[in-house]
C-alpha cells in the first residue's frame, strides 16, 4: 500500500522530458530521501531499531538523546526513536487511506459533474459547495466523534473532509478538457462517450489531480497527527506521531519527547510539499 | 496637425543597425539591420520562430524585463531607442510610435466603451477638453471608414465585429498622428474581404499622413503587394532584403526562392501540376457525397439563427470539392453535419448514394470507415498524453479493424504513407512540429482506409513552406488511393489550384457553385467577385502573371 505513492511519483518523473529530469534540484533530492526513509520505517521498522517500542527499561527513563537512544527515552524508559519508527506505519498508511478516499470519491464526483454537466453538475456542485463551507478540520472532528476514536476512523474523517477539494479541481479540469478538439475527434474515430471519458478526459484532467493528491498526503499526515494529538486516534500504547507529541507535553523537563516526533512530522510534510511543487513544475 | 517639426530635416525615419536580442541564453535575433523612410512601408517576413515579432518588441521597448536583452542601435528620428529608459520611451510610444496588434479582440478593454478608451489616445494629442477630443475622435473614426462613428463611440468592444474593432484600433493608433506605425499581422485574424479594406485603409493613411509603416507578416503575397521594401528573416537572421519588386522578381537566396515558390497566390501552377492527372480519371457516375437542402437552425434566446439554410452540393468520386466562405458563412456547421457531429434540422446527406439522415449510431460507426475528418489545428486535435502510435491506432481499435497485430502493421503502413518513419511511433505530440502533427492527424484519418476525407482548413495553422508540404502530401495520397476530398478553406488562391469544383457560401447559403475554372475565371455572383478581388496578388503586378492551363476539370455538382 505504501508503494502507491512511490509508483505515482516515478510515473510522473518518467513522463517528464529527460532534460528537466536531469536538473533535479537538491532540495527535491533531499525530499525524496526523507520520504523513502519514512516509507522504509513503516515497512521494516525492526531494521532501523532494536529497541522495543512498547517495553521500556524503567531504570533508564527520561534519558536525553544520545548515542544509545537517538531521540532519548520517555517516562517509561521506552526508546522514542523506536516509537517514532514503529508509529510511522500507522501514520503513513492512515494518511494514504485518507488521500485515497478523497481522491477516489472526490474525483469521481468531479468527473461525473464535469463530464455530464447540466442538472447533475448543478446538484453535485451544491454538495461540493456545502462541504467546502464547513471547515475541513471541524468536519473531520465531527465525523471521527460519531464513528469512534480510532486511527482508521480519523483517516476516514480526513479523507471525507478532502473530498470537496478533489471534486472541485477535477470538475474544473474535466470541463477544460471535455471541449478539446482531441476529445471530439475520438468520437469521429468511432469511440463512445465512456471511451472518451476514460481514455482522453481522465488522463489529461487527472494530472493536476495527482499532484494535488501528493500535496494532500502531506496535509493528511498533519490532520491525522492533530486528531491523534487530541486523542481521536488509537489509544496508547500505540505510537502515532500525533499521540507521541501529545503524551510528550506532560513532561516539560524532557523537551525531546515533543521535538523529536514533531520534527519527523514537519520533515515529512515539508518533503511531500516540495515534491508536489516540483512535479507541478516538471510536467 | 503634425507635432514633429524635425520631419523635414531627414527623410530617414527608422534605422536599425546590428540589432541583437537574447532571451536568456538564446540568441534569437542576430545582426539585423534595415531602414525605413517616411511615408514608406517595409515588411518583415518570416515563418514562426523567425524573430520578426521579437524585433518589433525590441523596437518598441516591450521585451520582457529581466529575460530579454537587446543590443545594437534602433535610431528613430535620430534617437537611439535602445538607449532610452522606459520613462524616456514612454514619450515616444503612442504619440510617435503607433502599434497595431494582431488580435483586435483582446487589445481593447471589454468592460469600457470604445469612446472612453479613445479618450486615452486623444490625451496624447495635446488636444484638451472632452468636447474637442470627442470631435477629434469621431472625425478619426470617420476617416478610417467606420460607419456611424457616434454609435461606435458608445459601443462596448463585444458589440462590434472583428473588422470594425481593427478599424477602431487603427483609428486609436493614428489619432495622435504617429510618425511610425508598427502593425503585427494586422489582418491575419480577419476575413479576406475585410483584410483588403483594412490594408487599403492603412495604405491610404500612410500616404495622406506621411506615416512610415512597419508591417510584420507571414503572408508573402500581401507583403509583396503592400510594401516598398522587404526583409526576409529566418532563425533571427536577415536572409535577404531589398525592394519588394526586385526581391520578388529575382530572389537571391535559396530560402527566399523556396518561400516564394510555395505561396499559392504567387504560383498559379504550384499545386495544380501535382494532381492534374487525377481529375481526368474520375469518371465515376456515383457521387461520393451528396448533400441535399440541409438546414441547421440554432435557438439563441427567442431568436432562431439559421446557421445553414438549404445547402446542396455533390462531390464526384476521386475529385476535390472546396467549400469557400468567410467566418459565419456556415461552412464549419455544414462539415460538422456531414461527419455526424451535429444533425441537420432538415435535408438529406448521402454517402455513396446511401442516406445518412436517420441512421442509428451503429450505422454511423460504419460511415466513419468511409468518411474521416482532418481538423484545422493539429495543435489541438491530438491528445497530448498519447503516443503517435496510439493516436493513429485509435480508430482501428475502436472500430475493430482486424487483430492487434494487424492494427500495428496498419499503423506502420499509414505512417510511412504520410512520410514519417518508425522513430515517431513513441513520440508524443509535444515532441512534434506543426507539420509533423498534421501528418499524424492525416495518418489517423487514413488508417481506416476511408474513401472520403473532409479537410477543415488543413493548412491554415501552418507556415507557408509547411503548408506546401502538406498540400503536396494530400495530392499524392489522393492520387494513390483515389480519395475524395471535401476541402474547406478561406484561402482562394489555394482552392483555385487544388479543387475541381467549388461552392461559395455566405450567410448559410451557397451563393455560387461550379467548376473551379468557372468560379475563378468567370464569377457571376457579386460576392464571389469580391472574394476573388480580395486575394492579395490577384491584383498585383509583381507576379509573373497567371497562365491558364487547359481545362481538365470535371464539374460534378448539378446545383442550380
Amino acid at each position: 500500500m505504501t508503494g502507491i505513492l512511490q509508483v505515482q511519483a516515478t510515473l510522473e518523473t518518467k513522463s517528464s522530458p529527460a532534460k528537466k529530469r536531469s536538473s533535479l534540484p537538491i532540495s527535491a533530492i533531499i525530499s525524496f530521501a526523507v520520504i523513502v526513509l519514512v516509507v522504509l520505517f513503516s515497512a521494516f521498522p525492526t531494521f532501523f531499531t532494536s529497541h522495543s517500542p512498547e517495553v521500556g527499561d524503567t531504570s533508564a527513563k527520561l534519558v536525553s538523546p544520545g548515542l544509545q537512544h537517538w531521540f532519548g527515552t520517555d517516562y517509561l524508559g521506552r526508546d522514542v526513536f523506536s516509537r517514532v519508527v514503529h508509529g510511522s506505519l500507522s501514520s503513513v498508511s492512515s494518511a494514504l487511506v485518507a488521500v485515497l478516499i478523497g481522491l477516489v470519491v472526490g474525483s469521481g464526483i468531479g468527473l461525473v459533474a464535469g463530464f455530464l454537466g447540466g442538472w447533475v453538475d448543478s446538484a453535485l456542485g451544491r454538495i461540493i459547495d456545502v462541504l467546502l463551507a464547513i471547515p475541513g478540520f471541524l468536519l473531520a472532528v465531527v465525523i471521527v466523534s460519531s464513528l469512534g476514536f480510532q486511527t482508521i476512523n480519523a483517516a476516514i474523517a480526513t479523507g471525507v473532509s478532502a473530498i470537496a477539494v478533489f471534486g472541485r479541481l477535477m470538475r474544473a479540469e474535466v470541463i477544460k478538457v471535455r471541449g478539446a478538439t482531441y476529445v471530439e475527434s475520438s468520437f469521429l474515430s468511432g469511440g463512445n462517450r465512456l471511451q472518451a471519458l476514460f481514455f482522453h478526459v481522465l488522463p489529461n484532467a487527472g494530472r493536476s489531480v495527482l499532484v494535488l493528491a501528493i500535496l494532500q498526503f502531506g496535509t493528511s499526515i498533519m490532520v491525522i497527527a492533530s486528531l491523534a494529538f487530541l486523542g481521536y486516534g488509537d489509544p496508547p500504547p500505540s505510537s502515532d506521531w500525533g499521540l507521541l507529541v501529545a503524551s510528550g507535553k506532560e513532561y516539560p523537563t524532557a523537551p525531546w519527547l515533543i521535538y523529536a516526533p514533531a520534527a519527523v512530522i514537519v520533515a515529512t510534510v515539508l518533503s511531500v510539499n516540495r515534491i508536489s511543487r516540483w512535479l507541478k513544475k516538471v510536467r | 496637425m503634425t507635432n514633429h517639426s524635425t520631419a523635414e530635416v531627414n527623410d530617414l525615419l527608422l534605422q536599425v543597425d546590428d540589432l541583437n536580442v537574447w532571451y536568456g541564453e538564446n540568441h534569437v535575433v542576430q545582426d539585423v539591420q534595415f531602414q525605413l523612410r517616411r511615408g514608406q512601408a517595409l515588411a518583415l517576413i518570416g515563418e514562426s520562430g523567425s524573430g520578426k515579432s521579437t524585433i518589433t518588441k525590441a523596437i518598441l521597448g516591450l521585451l520582457p524585463e529581466g529575460t530579454g536583452l537587446a543590443d545594437g542601435q534602433v535610431l528613430f528620428e535620430g534617437q537611439n531607442l535602445l538607449a532610452l529608459s522606459q520613462r524616456g520611451l514612454r514619450q515616444f510610444r503612442g504619440t510617435e510610435l503607433g502599434y497595431i496588434p494582431q488580435d483586435p479582440g483582446t487589445a481593447l478593454n471589454a468592460v469600457r466603451t470604445i469612446g472612453s478608451q479613445a479618450h486615452e489616445a486623444a490625451n496624447l494629442t495635446g488636444v484638451t477638453g472632452v468636447a474637442q477630443q470627442r470631435e477629434l475622435i469621431l472625425e478619426t473614426f470617420e476617416q478610417v471608414g467606420l460607419p456611424e462613428p457616434q454609435r461606435v463611440y458608445d459601443s462596448y468592444p463585444h458589440q462590434l465585429s472583428g473588422g470594425m474593432l481593427q478599424r477602431v484600433l487603427i483609428a486609436l493608433t493614428v489619432l495622435p498622428r504617429p510618425a511610425l506605425i508598427v502593425a503585427d499581422e494586422p489582418t491575419s485574424a480577419l476575413d479576406v474581404t475585410v483584410q483588403k479594406t483594412i490594408l487599403d485603409l492603412l495604405d491610404q493613411l500612410r500616404t495622406s499622413l506621411n506615416i512610415g509603416l512597419l508591417l510584420i507578416t507571414h503572408d508573402l503575397a500581401l507583403a509583396a503587394e503592400r510594401t516598398d521594401h522587404l526583409v526576409v528573416l529566418r532563425h533571427g537572421q536577415v536572409q535577404e532584403s531589398g525592394s519588394s519588386a526586385q526581391l520578388f522578381e529575382n530572389p537571391q537566396t535559396d530560402y527566399a526562392k523556396g518561400l516564394l515558390a510555395d505561396v499559392p497566390s504567387l504560383n498559379a501552377e504550384r499545386y495544380r501540376n501535382a494532381r492534374g492527372r487525377l481529375a481526368e480519371s474520375s469518371t465515376d457516375e456515383i457521387s461520393a457525397i451528396r448533400v441535399e437542402q440541409i438546414v441547421r437552425h440554432f435557438g439563441a434566446g427567442n431568436e432562431l439563427v439559421k446557421a445553414v439554410d438549404g445547402v446542396s452540393f455533390e462531390v464526384a468520386r476521386g475529385s476535390t470539392h472546396a467549400l469557400v466562405g468567410e467566418s459565419g458563412s456556415g461552412k464549419t456547421t455544414t462539415v460538422r453535419m456531414l461527419v455526424g457531429l451535429e444533425s441537420p434540422s432538415d435535408g438529406r446527406i448521402s454517402l455513396a448514394e446511401q442516406d445518412l439522415s436517420h441512421r442509428s449510431p451503429k450505422a454511423w460507426r460504419e460511415a466513419r470507415t468511409q468518411l474521416q475528418l482532418v481538423y484545422q489545428n493539429p495543435f489541438a486535435s491530438l491528445d497530448p498524453s498519447w503516443s503517435v502510435a496510439n493516436i493513429i491506432q485509435e480508430p482501428l481499435a475502436r472500430l475493430k479493424y482486424g487483430t492487434r497485430v494487424e492494427q500495428k502493421a496498419r499503423v506502420l503502413e499509414v505512417l510511412a504513407e504520410v512520410g514519417l518513419n518508425e522513430s515517431f511511433l513513441t513520440r508524443r505530440p509535444a515532441q512534434l512540429s506543426g507539420g509533423q502533427r498534421q501528418r499524424v492527424a492525416i495518418a489517423r484519418a487514413l488508417s481506416l482506409r476511408p474513401e472520403i476525407l473532409v479537410l477543415d482548413e488543413p493548412t491554415s495553422a501552418l507556415d507557408v513552406s509547411v503548408q506546401a508540404d502538406i498540400v503536396d502530401l494530400l495530392a499524392i495520397l489522393q492520387r494513390e488511393h483515389s480519395l475524395t476530398y471535401l476541402f474547406v478553406s478561406h484561402d482562394l488562391a489555394l482552392v483555385r489550384q487544388v479543387a475541381d469544383t467549388v461552392s461559395v457560401m455566405r450567410h448559410g447559403v451557397v451563393v455560387e457553385s461550379g467548376t473551379s475554372q468557372k468560379i475563378f475565371e468567370n464569377p457571376e455572383h457579386a460576392y464571389t467577385q469580391s472574394l476573388i478581388a480580395a486575394v492579395p496578388s490577384s491584383r498585383s503586378e509583381i507576379t509573373t502573371g497567371i497562365r491558364e492551363q487547359s481545362p481538365n476539370h470535371i464539374y460534378a455538382g448539378a446545383i442550380a
